[in-house]
């Protein structure tokens, strides 16, 4: 399963990508940008959505949003 | 031969890791937080590895580490933002102008109003004479951790306990401390602010904010972020919201290297060595007629010594001793308060040596000053 995770800020992106690198997933940071909110940054990463999201808010790292990306258009 | 002992304007020399990081810097990387080209992507690695090891050296968290032009600037964004409701705040005696000037600025536009707290030796007298400036209103603390003149220590440890009780934000100015001392967030510093260019070892034009995060502190100036892009107003959180424009890329690998070496030789070493200098300058200085040497017993110190040579004015002991290769600064060191308190409104000379500094010429530093003062 792809994982695309939303984040407000390359720092954040950053971040999220160190916490799911320690935890065994692999990510990849690209850039977002998304009506409304401008420029932002995205994980593309290989793993449960649901993991990820609860990982990354173990953190405290704001996620905009959390999607599968086969879901995604 | 040149021997710089004006190290706490700006450390000189740099290591050899310093220099070849930014060297190298200048053909690796364009800019960060701006895209996700190759360019971009190895730019923001390396700005989130200083966050990640600037928050690793202080203690705090990664994204909380705010990338500044210097440590004046890092104050400015801290003290107008913690200030931007208005209130009342408490600043020492030995306080730089980097703190000065931004309190008076507010406080002559009527935006706040402040105190001035005396510093003496006992660091228990010092804490008393802030405690008992403290008013309801009182915003914040914002106090130096050792002055930049005499290299006096404040009780910065039981300042931000004490700031902590009152649910005061207690701002540190670390520009002399960081990289000598070992200064922690822990401390009780809500706001950390610091040079890059001194005790870090980086180069000029580089200083961090580091926040524990429970003080917002809204932005100075406003602009691009590369986040968020769609609001007309900056990002709401750290680092985004206080850091606009493009970022200083060749200094945030230098001192991302200059923490490194800090790290790696220890502060407490760095301290003990710097220390040996100092003490080594003012037992011969102590002991020489007509040379006055600026410390008080029972007070703790730094490695910076301040000093006069008879009546002669700083500026020209300080020209005497550059003809003999040492580079001292003189004046007034942008502290006039700490000066006044000193006694040496017309200033005095500073000694302030670095991890490369050695006996041999602290010695010949010495020798230079008695045969000025025999003069």
């Amino acid at each position: 399963m792809l994982c695309r995770v939303v984040l407000p800020s390359d720092t954040y992106a950053q971040k999220a990508q160190r916490v799911l690198a320690a935890n065994g997933y692999h990510s990849e940071i690209i850039r977002s940008t998304s009506r409304g909110m401008g420029c932002g940054y995205s994980l593309r990463a290989a793993g449960d959505c649901e993991t990820i999201r609860a990982l990354l808010y173990r953190e405290n790292i704001p996620v905009q949003n959390v999607r599968d990306e086969r879901s995604m258009p | 031969m040149i021997v710089n002992f004006d190290n706490a304007a700006t450390t000189f020399p740099k290591p050899p890791a310093v220099r070849q990081a930014v060297a190298q810097a200048v053909s690796t990387y364009a800019s960060a937080g701006r895209g996700s080209h190759p360019l971009a992507v190895r730019g923001s690695a390396l700005v989130y590895r200083l966050r990640e090891e600037a928050a690793a050296f202080f203690g705090g968290q990664p994204e909380h580490v705010v990338l500044t032009m210097n440590c004046t600037h890092a104050l400015n964004l801290a003290i107008q933002g913690i200030c931007a409701g208005g209130g009342h705040v408490v600043i020492s005696r030995l306080e730089h102008n980097s703190v000065l000037r931004p309190v008076y600025a507010l406080a002559k536009a009527g935006r706040i109003s402040y105190s001035i707290a005396d510093v003496y030796p006992e660091p228990e007298r010092t804490l008393a004479a802030f405690r008992k400036l403290l008013r309801p209103e009182t915003k914040a603390v914002i106090c130096t951790i050792c002055s930049n003149v005499t290299g006096q220590i404040l009780p910065w440890k039981e300042l931000g306990a004490l700031c902590r009780e009152r649910g005061i934000c207690f701002i540190a100015d670390g520009a002399q401390a960081c990289g000598v001392l070992d200064v922690q967030l822990s401390d009780g510093i809500n706001v950390l602010c610091t040079a890059g260019h001194k005790g870090l070892y980086g180069i000029t034009g580089t200083g961090l904010l580091l926040s524990d995060g429970r003080y917002p502190l809204p932005p100075l100036m406003q602009g691009g972020s590369g986040s968020m892009s769609d609001l007309p107003e900056m990002p709401p959180f750290l680092p985004d919201a206080l850091e606009c424009g493009t970022l200083n890329l060749i200094g945030a690998a230098g001192l991302s290297a200059g923490l490194r070496f800090v790290q790696e030789k220890g502060t407490a070493a760095i301290r003990r060595h710097e220390t040996a200098l100092c003490d080594a300058l003012c037992e011969r200085l102590s002991g020489m007629e007509g040379v006055t040497v600026y410390r008080t017993a029972g007070a703790d110190y730094a490695p910076i010594a301040a000093f006069n040579i008879r009546k002669l004015p700083s500026e020209e002991a300080a020209a005497a001793l550059a003809k003999e290769g040492f580079c001292l600064r003189a004046g007034l060191h942008c502290a006039p308060l700490a000066h006044k308190a000193l006694g040496t409104q017309d200033g005095a000379v500073r000694f302030a040596p670095s991890v490369f500094s050695n006996l041999r010429d602290t010695l010949r530093l010495a020798a230079a000053v008695e045969r000025i003062a025999a003069q």
